[in-house]
């Protein structure tokens, strides 16, 4: 603990938040709900008859991208106006205690929130499935992930996870770097940034033309070099 | 106070309060706004601050965006004083005020003052707190103009209404009034303000 730092500041300034904004928070969770039951509703219903248990969390990771950049992006808006900003500004926190708090509610709460509302509809939509199923046996199916089997799905999923934590760093600056409109903004810096990337990229894969190096596949076919190996 | 602004630590905004012209209060009830808030300034008065709404007759239990720009104002500046900071800040606090509210602020900001606090009040209205003020700086463009003590003020300087146009010619200052010419003179006769 330091003059800077105090947990029990951390804990009241948490507490103060959740006071503050609680209506939102629990809008917001409503609305998650909401636009998840939708797309899974959607699923559901007009899956198919071959359902796959890949589905959903394809479902969950694109919504956890564009509800976490939402919520993310209005993180700071507090110092998006003058009202607001003085009041945040001249509360007595140290400005790491302010970000701890707004972390614990982006990252944290909303992470778990969001798991909760996945997990609770996803559960509900395969019992739906599976009372199709029973009741046209041999008709509808469902194909569970075997994640000792799925490797690579297992793989792409935790790295997505990965991203999603990038990308939020990403709106929470962005929240802080524009005060208006800072999910489109952010979105238009990312949008750019990968052109980019993809851009360079390419440029250097010309340059090597005789390795076989592109943007989703890299080969070591360097000589006496040791063969790519993935630890899992 | 031995900080650095800028620094924006802790211990000294804890003794630093700001009601600024544009302010925020959340939308929550009095009675949740004080309990989220006070524990952050160590000299908070639960009694003061009782004292001031009472003051300002607004009812404890109403929610803050249920109430007037004026009402939740009244609100803000008995939260500031109640939390008895060695430095208290106001810009234009008399703005959105009623003449019956303007009058129970002098009273409450006259029952507040104590040897411990400086209140820094930025208006336009001097004559709603012309009684209050013992200082007065002018600040133009963030340079101080004027700098003095009242009583320095009116030792040098007389403050009245004539009706005499040799005393309006002479004056350093006139302004034309209804009333007649509202003038400064050089205090000659140790005139009280």
């Amino acid at each position: 603990m330091t003059a800077n730092f105090s947990f029990k500041r951390l804990a009241q300034l948490i507490a103060k938040q959740w006071i503050e904004n609680r209506r939102m928070y629990w809008m917001s969770a409503l609305a998650l709900l909401g636009l998840l039951g939708i797309v899974f509703t959607i699923w559901a219903v007009n899956g198919g008859k071959q359902y796959n248990e890949e589905v959903p969390y394809v479902i969950g990771l694109f919504g956890l991208f564009i509800t976490g950049g939402v919520f993310a992006s209005t993180a700071f808006n507090m110092l998006g106006t003058k009202d607001k900003g003085i009041y945040w500004i001249s509360f007595p926190a140290s400005h790491l205690e302010k970000f701890l708090a707004v972390l614990f509610f982006n990252l944290i709460v909303f992470s778990l929130v969001y798991l909760l509302c996945f997990s609770l509809l996803k559960m509900l939509a395969e019992s739906y499935i599976q009372v199709l199923i029973d009741k046209y046996p041999g008709e509808y199916s469902y194909r569970k992930i075997n994640w000792s089997r799925d490797e690579n799905f297992s793989v792409v999923l935790l790295n997505f996870i990965y991203a999603f934590f990038a990308v939020q760093a990403v709106f929470l600056l962005g929240s802080v770097a524009f005060k208006r409109f800072s999910f489109i903004i952010t979105i238009v810096l990312i949008a750019a940034f990968i052109f980019s990337f993809i851009f360079y990229i390419t440029k250097i894969a010309k340059a090597f033309p005789d390795h076989n190096f592109d943007l989703f596949t890299v080969s070591n076919d360097i000589p006496g070099a040791p063969a790519l190996t993935r630890n899992m | 106070m031995g900080y650095e602004p800028g620094k924006r630590q802790p211990a000294f905004l804890r003794d630093v309060f700001i009601v600024p012209e544009e302010f925020y209060l959340p939308d929550v009830a009095i009675e949740k706004f004080v309990s989220c808030n006070a524990p952050f300034y160590p000299g908070f008065s639960r009694q003061q601050f009782n004292t001031y709404l009472e003051e300002f007759s607004i009812p404890l239990e109403n929610s803050l965006q249920q109430m007037s720009y004026g009402q939740k104002k009244k609100v803000l500046i008995s939260f500031a004083l109640a939390c008895n900071t060695s430095i208290l800040l106001m810009d234009e606090p008399s703005n959105g005020l009623d003449i019956m509210s303007k009058s129970q602020f002098r009273k409450v900001i006259a029952g507040a003052i104590d040897d411990n606090k400086c209140i820094i009040i930025s208006t336009h209205q001097v004559k709603d707190l012309e009684n209050l003020i013992d200082r007065i700086t002018i600040i133009d463009e963030g340079n101080i103009l004027f700098d003095q003590t009242i009583d320095d003020i009116s030792s040098k300087l007389s403050f009245r209404v004539s009706f005499d146009d040799e005393d309006a010619k002479n004056a350093l200052y006139r302004e034309e009034s209804l009333k007649g010419n509202v003038i400064v003179t050089a205090n000659t006769y140790r005139e009280d303000f």
